[in-house]
């Protein structure tokens, strides 16, 4: 019960940073019209369908997460409210997690209300596990890389000023972009083309090639070891980076002060 | 509550020691906390809060050591802070605010957060902007959400850091009757610069200096230190030599200052000692 109380405040405060919310949705909108498949996701009954607006929901918004999410370890600091906190009988953890669940619900609102949209088109089209599916892909692809690009955001803005966090950290998304998920491949002209991997819980459990836009592309499909190491492995990096960010901007705040 | 400390210290690294072997018992109502700045109240206020720990020496509770983290727990949740520097987020209104800090302090029951939260608004004078987000007000108004959050949860300790720093004299006025309707049979620690809050609602006072005590005992005793002692010179043209200046008003004739000091200038005036002065006299030792 606490735990949802507080994060309904910081659910609050992060639904009421309307630009960055209403970019968010632009680009969730966005992530639905782009496809390999006939027809748009909510008009088939195909669960790769599905499972690609997924992956461009955990390649775009996040984008926003980036740019929205410097101030989530460091405005309690600035502010004096993480006093108020540290005085109070609530565990640190609980505290950033409530405000990190809290404030990603809010932002990854346009992202769920997007995907389920397109699982209900779906299931009028005779997908009948379209929203559990939906809620698999939410899970283990769209949320992780909210995740990620919240937390290095947040690492961003407690080193540098806000705007200047903002740029780096979209940068930053776009560097984890380059490192894992667009794949450079030389072409038969030998120019260069960049593809697009598919995450590896799409891979496994909804048949996902390799490379999304490239479905004859002979790459050896993810393994479910290797889709929970990733998934794992992400998780792993948001928290280090989470906290890390947190130990920075307490550290700022104590010498100013 | 009884908060005693057994020769605290503190110390932060390649900086002189914040606390240097504090021991003190504190009485339950109201205690002044004053002395310059670097003096180690911030620091005193924030062990006492559990906010860090100390170096050396332990705090007790009602008997209980604060080193325990149950003792610390169960100490934060009969405590209020107001820290130095706050300011509440700004998108929120103040009775969400208030509903947050509720939470932290443990209250589950949401109809009891938010009465109280309405309750603690009008007492701090805010009911007509409550639905105002916070980002708007004035600094007053921003110190007055910052007083109610300390009072969320009826806390039987309140440490109040600066609490009227800032505010306007009405502010002031207004805060300090507040202050003086909450001692009864709650402690309530009042670290301030501003010696006459201290004078008007604190009994007790305890002074730093260097980290360490330099006094602590009853207000009137402090006070007292400067009687006999404190001077109304005649117009000067200087400050008189190896006095201890607490205040000057410019006359047409020259300067006529308010001093402390055993040897007085010729046709000095004998006048009734403040807390200023006591504070001043014990200063100058």
């Amino acid at each position: 019960m606490r735990f949802l109380a507080l994060a309904r405040t910081h659910f609050r405060l992060a639904a009421r940073q309307r630009a960055l919310w209403i970019v968010s949705l632009g680009l969730a909108l966005l992530s639905v019209t782009i496809t390999v498949n006939p027809g748009l996701s909510f008009e088939t009954d195909n669960p790769a369908a599905l499972a690609l607006t997924a992956q461009m929901l955990a390649l775009m918004p996040p984008v926003a997460y980036a740019a929205a999410f410097t101030d989530l370890a460091s405005e309690s600091e600035r502010l004096g409210i993480s006093e108020i906190e540290a005085s109070a009988p609530v565990p640190p953890f609980e505290l950033v997690a409530a405000r990190v669940a809290g404030a990603l619900a809010a932002m990854a609102l346009p992202s769920v209300g997007v995907l389920l949209f397109c699982a209900g088109g779906q299931m009028l089209h005779g997908n009948v596990w379209a929203l559990l599916q939906a809620a698999v892909l939410l899970a283990g692809v769209v949320l992780p890389a909210a995740l990620v690009a919240a937390a290095l955001s947040a690492f961003a803005g407690s080193l540098l000023p806000r705007a200047l966090a903002r740029i780096a950290a979209i940068v930053a998304w776009f560097g984890v972009l380059f490192l894992g998920v667009f794949v450079p491949t030389p072409t038969a002209g030998g120019g260069l083309r960049v593809h697009i991997a598919a995450d590896p819980v799409a891979q496994v459990l909804f048949g996902s090639t390799p490379l999304l836009d490239s479905p004859e592309s002979a790459v050896t499909a993810a393994t479910p070891l290797e889709a929970i190491a990733l998934l794992a492995l992400k998780l792993a990096a948001a928290v280090a980076l989470l906290a890390a960010a947190g130990a920075i901007a307490r550290k700022r705040t104590y010498r100013r002060r | 509550m009884f908060i005693s400390l057994d020769h605290l210290g503190k110390d932060f690294p390649k900086k002189p020691c914040a606390l240097d072997g504090l021991t003190l018992d504190l009485p339950s109502g109201m205690i002044g906390l004053i002395g310059p700045n670097g003096a180690g109240k911030t620091t005193l206020m924030r062990i006492l809060c559990g906010i860090v720990g100390p170096t050396r020496g332990r705090v007790l509770v009602d008997g209980r050591d604060l080193s325990e983290p149950r003792n610390r727990r169960a100490l934060k949740k009969a405590l209020g802070y107001l820290p130095q520097d706050i300011e509440p987020y700004p998108n929120l209104t103040p009775p969400e605010f208030l509903d947050y800090v509720g939470v932290l302090k443990g209250m589950d029951d949401r109809r009891a957060r938010r009465h109280q939260a309405d309750e603690l608004i009008d007492r701090v004078g805010l009911a007509d902007v409550r639905r105002r987000r916070i980002g708007g007000f004035s600094g007053g108004m921003r110190r007055r959400v910052g007083i109610a959050q300390a009072l969320m949860g009826d806390p039987r300790l309140l440490v109040v850091d600066e609490p009227t720093a800032g505010l306007d004299p009405e502010e002031r006025m207004r805060f300090r009757t507040l202050l003086a309707t909450l001692g009864g049979e709650r402690t309530v620690v009042l670290s301030t610069h501003i010696l006459d809050d201290v004078a008007q609602t604190c009994p007790y006072v305890c002074v730093l200096r260097g980290g360490r005590l330099q006094y602590d005992g009853a207000t009137a005793g402090l006070i007292d230190g400067a009687h006999g002692r404190t001077w109304l010179t005649p117009p000067l043209m200087a400050p008189p030599a190896g006095a201890v200046v607490v205040n000057a008003a410019t006359t047409a004739q020259g300067t006529r200052y308010r001093i402390v000091s055993d040897a007085p200038p010729a046709g000095s005036a004998s006048v009734e000692p403040t807390l200023e002065d006591g504070y001043m006299a014990l200063a100058a030792r």
